[in-house]
């Protein structure tokens, strides 16, 4: 007791200061610096998402721009457009594929609950009912300001298991 | 021809013979084919893009009615023996309008999924919400 007492103002004398934490506070910090999207661009939207990872909206400011052409590269599965019920076991399966930790972005009405065509025989209302959404985006398409800040939204929950657990909807 | 009429109606019994006259002209090749839902017959029209003229490009339009007549896929002559082109095309009608073409292989889905049923630009198509691949998955928000 004595000795670690000792120790402490030894530390405080020399000006060394120590953050404790866990390991997994550690990776979620890193994990929400460097989400890694698979490009799964169905519908106009996915020119939207192309101009947030262009030059002039520069999604990589944030470290989230390396957008990869196989799931299992990808923490983030963005739908960009419409989902139809053909399209639907492809998605499926591509969640499937990606490695755990992962998190799904519906982007744009389409994704969202089917949006314009939720009426059609082809289309499914919401990409909610085939995988589970973290973020929604609302917008028809949404600016690319909007998928920034779903990214953002995204990092804080990543960050703050507080948010992953509060029951927003219950 | 070029000058005259830039549109014919023919029967369903001289579709063939007619494309394959037009074709052995040299100048047309198949462009698209239309289906439309009428009250009484569904009407078919082949659009033949023309390449014929001096410099220019003009289309060529070859009609033909499909009679309603109580059976469910009314049914015309195919085009694949004239026109590969028209393989995909008639694959395409028959699967959003439920026109059958007889004398041809394949005449399977295209654009919408295999096990879709009924023929949806029809005007009497149903819209309505079958149990299919997103209500079945688990995962997904209840």
């Amino acid at each position: 007791m004595e000795l670690a007492e000792r120790d402490v103002e030894e530390l405080k004398n020399n000006a060394i200061y120590i953050a404790f934490s866990s390991v997994e506070k550690g990776l979620d910090f890193c994990r929400s610096n460097s989400i890694w999207p698979v490009a799964f661009g169905l519908a106009c939207c996915a020119i939207e998402m192309m101009a947030a990872g262009g030059a002039r909206y520069d999604l990589s400011r944030f470290g989230f721009e390396v957008f990869r052409p196989s799931p299992r590269q990808a923490d983030l599965m963005i739908v960009a457009g419409t989902v139809t019920d053909k399209m639907a076991p492809l998605l499926r399966r591509l969640y499937d594929q990606m490695p755990e930790p992962k998190y799904v972005m519906a982007m744009g009405s389409c994704a969202i609950c089917g949006g314009p065509f939720a009426d059609s025989y082809s289309v499914v209302e919401g990409v909610d009912k085939i995988v589970p959404v973290d973020v929604y985006v609302p917008g028809c398409p949404p600016r690319p300001e909007a998928l920034i800040d779903a990214f953002l939204k995204l990092r804080a929950k990543l960050r703050s298991p507080a948010i992953a657990k509060a029951k927003l909807h219950a | 021809m070029r000058e005259g009429a830039r549109e014919i109606a023919v029967s369903a019994a001289e579709l063939v013979a007619t494309m394959a006259a037009l074709k052995a002209l040299g100048d047309f090749i198949l462009f698209d084919i239309v289906a439309v839902d009428r009250p009484e017959r569904y009407e078919l029209t082949y659009r033949l893009l023309d390449r014929g003229g001096e410099g220019r490009v003009g289309f060529f339009t070859v009609r033909v009615s499909a009679e309603k007549s109580g059976a469910d896929e009314p049914s015309l002559p195919s085009l694949v023996g004239v026109w590969k082109a028209a393989d995909v095309l008639e694959r395409e009608v028959w699967d959003l309008m439920g026109i059958r073409f007889e004398g041809r292989a394949g005449l399977k889905r295209i654009l919408c999924m295999d096990d879709f049923e009924g023929h949806p630009l029809r005007k009497d198509f149903v819209v309505r919400r079958t149990p299919r691949f997103a209500e079945a998955q688990e995962g997904g928000r209840p």
